[in-house]
């Protein structure tokens, strides 16, 4: 899960998905890469694999699982050199429940950084250095990120909407 | 000499968890000089009473997500001794290679990630992606190759399914082992300039005799997976006997339990085993230690970070003979077993008490389990590496104090700070130091 910093508290949303995301969520395959990251024993952190198993049938789909290890995927996205990376992956902005927004990079903090755990902004630098992409976080507001399996309801429609959108716009 | 040095790291960075390091020098006099842990116990022992022993690997391999495999095989031996149960040649064989793996991938992460920024003069990893892309791509791959073995292997990047109690629920089939053996070669192309850079580095010099602690045995094997517990000051017990090696004890600036052996504190670890167990080593690892100078007894503890590259060529070398030896002999498919919670009693058991005694990346690892007549355990206790370094990382710092005061306080600061990442602490893990006492209602 990405850990916002600071914390940006958003009270008013009427919509959990923007005008501007779902413009950004109309996939070309033939230049985009799908990239989802999340541990889905840990509840709502699971959305990202989440989206991936509603996506790995579309054929011609460029689509990355990362799990909960995304600094293994480096190697096979320059090899794919997208132009455009979407990453979805669950992030505390303290939004309403299921919400998504794009968390600008500079509100990851590399603090984390150890053997254990490598940012997801530190991975996508290291990309940066061997291919020229653009990179969108997507974040999606969880309700819960305890031990356990599955998706709280308001996660999980959002995360339906989200595939739906991206299958409609390779598929039409 | 009339100097003042304040150091108060809060809280340190590139080490796992949050521990803080404090320096008081007041007129050339070393006031205080800490290595604070502050990190809440986990209670991992708690969570075992009354769970299955053959659940207790998945449960304890969540205590660390880099030693995850460590965990697993302390568990599982743990577990075995307490029941009486002797794994195959063939369960052994796996294992160790599963350590190996582990060992290799947490290394490699220390020495790029952690140890190589303050060596090449930056302040973290992250301007290393700028500067030496190659180098930080390299590191991620031979991680990512390690992880990918683990794959193949036990079922997951961290936190094996197959490897439990009895066995493994999974055996490679040939084409397992090729691409297991093809991915490991892959590393071996990326070892050589691994080397390079391990031997361009230079380690800050500095010297302090104390004990090396590591598993040692009679044989002409680097002794990971079993053996006695010795020690560079002469001892050497049984492992059942580990309590008197660490003689735990609580300080109040550290919510990891402290250890001492025959002197004030001692060392586990990657330069602990390469002190101990030195002609052991594969001759590859032995030739690059002999290129780079380092051996027993090495007391710079600066070092470690050496030894773990030496132990990098000897895990990958052995790993590689491990699976030809497999590709070569074939595996023994019929025993693989599924047990589960050993509802069927497919395992005997009784009831007993087990120690596991495990080489993981930061050191040996103990795991004691009392087990009842139904495989329930009674009561546990988990030694973590970290947990035995921070007393001589402590000793270190106030050695090492004194004799750097010469230097600006930043330069000190660094030092410090350099001196506890050598060691590679996972202070989350170290952190068990409550004795809670149970009350029945």
């Amino acid at each position: 899960m990405i850990l916002v910093f600071p914390v940006q508290r958003i009270f008013l949303m009427l919509n959990t998905l923007t005008a501007d995301i779902i413009e950004l969520l109309k996939i070309n395959p033939d230049s985009d890469l799908i990239v989802a990251v999340g541990n889905s024993f840990r509840s709502d952190d699971g959305v990202g694999p989440y989206i991936a198993q509603g996506l790995e049938r579309i054929k011609d789909l460029k689509l990355i699982n990362a799990g909960y290890t995304p600094e293994n995927i480096i190697e096979d996205v320059i090899s794919l050199a997208p132009k455009r990376i979407l990453i979805f992956d669950a992030a505390d902005f303290r939004g309403k429940f299921g919400a998504v927004r794009i968390i600008p990079e500079d509100k990851i903090p590399q603090t984390t950084l150890s053997t254990h755990a490598i940012p997801l902004n530190v991975i996508t630098a290291i990309i940066r250095q061997s291919i020229q992409t653009e990179i969108y976080f997507m974040g999606i507001q969880p309700k819960s990120v305890c031990l356990g399996e599955g998706l709280s309801e308001e996660v999980k429609k959002t995360a339906d909407q989200i595939i739906e959108i991206i299958r409609k716009s390779i598929l039409k | 000499m009339s100097k003042n040095v304040k150091v108060n790291v809060e809280y340190l960075t590139r080490v796992e968890g949050h521990g803080n390091i404090v320096v008081n020098v007041k007129n050339g006099k070393l006031e205080e000089c800490r290595l604070d842990i502050v990190e809440s116990p986990r209670f991992f022992e708690g969570m075992l009473r009354g769970r299955s022993i053959f659940e207790a690997q998945h449960i304890t391999s969540r205590i660390c997500g880099i030693c995850a495999c460590g965990h697993t095989l302390a568990s599982i031996q743990a577990a075995e001794d307490a029941i009486g149960f002797i794994p195959t040649e063939q369960t052994i064989k796996l294992r160790k290679l599963l350590l190996h793996l582990e060992n290799l991938d947490s290394h490699i992460l220390h020495i790029y990630l952690l140890v190589a920024p303050d060596l090449l003069g930056v302040k973290s990893f992250v301007p290393l992606i700028h500067t030496h892309n190659d180098v930080v791509r390299r590191a991620l791959r031979m991680k990512k190759a390690c992880n990918d073995v683990c794959d193949v292997l036990v079922g997951r990047h961290v936190h094996p399914i197959s490897a439990i109690v009895g066995g493994f629920t999974k055996l490679p089939k040939e084409k397992d082992i090729d691409t297991m053996l093809e991915i490991l070669e892959s590393i071996q192309v990326d070892m050589a300039p691994t080397i390079e850079l391990g031997a361009s580095l230079k380690f800050p010099e500095f010297q302090r005799e104390t004990e090396y602690v590591g598993l040692v045995n009679d044989t002409d094997e680097y002794p990971l997976l079993s053996g006695d517990i010795g020690s560079t000051d002469g001892l050497r017990m049984d492992k059942h006997d580990y309590k008197k090696i660490t003689n735990e004890f609580v300080v109040p600036h550290s919510s990891a339990k402290h250890t001492k052996a025959s002197r004030d504190s001692y060392m586990v670890g990657a330069l602990a085993r390469v002190n101990l167990n030195f002609e052991k080593l594969h001759p590859k690892a032995k030739k690059v230690a002999n290129a780079i100078g380092l051996k027993p007894i090495t007391t710079n503890p600066f070092l470690n970070t050496a030894a773990q590259l030496i132990e990098c060529i000897h895990s990958l070398e052995d790993s590689i003979k491990i699976l030809k030896e497999f590709k070569n002999d074939g595996v023994d498919y019929a025993q693989a077993i599924t047990v589960g919670l050993n509802e069927n009693g497919q395992i005997p058991v009784k009831a007993g008490k087990g120690v596991g005694a495990v080489e993981v990346p930061r050191g040996i690892l103990f795991h004691e389990y009392e087990v009842d007549k139904k495989g329930m355990i009674v009561n546990a206790n988990c030694i973590i590496p970290t947990g035995q370094n921070c007393n001589n990382i402590e000793k270190d710092m106030q050695k090492l104090v004194p004799e750097v005061l010469d230097k600006n306080q930043d330069e000190i600061t660094l030092l410090m700070e350099m001196l506890v990442r050598a060691y590679d602490p996972c202070i989350s893990c170290s952190a068990h130091f409550l004795n809670v006492k149970y009350i029945d209602c």
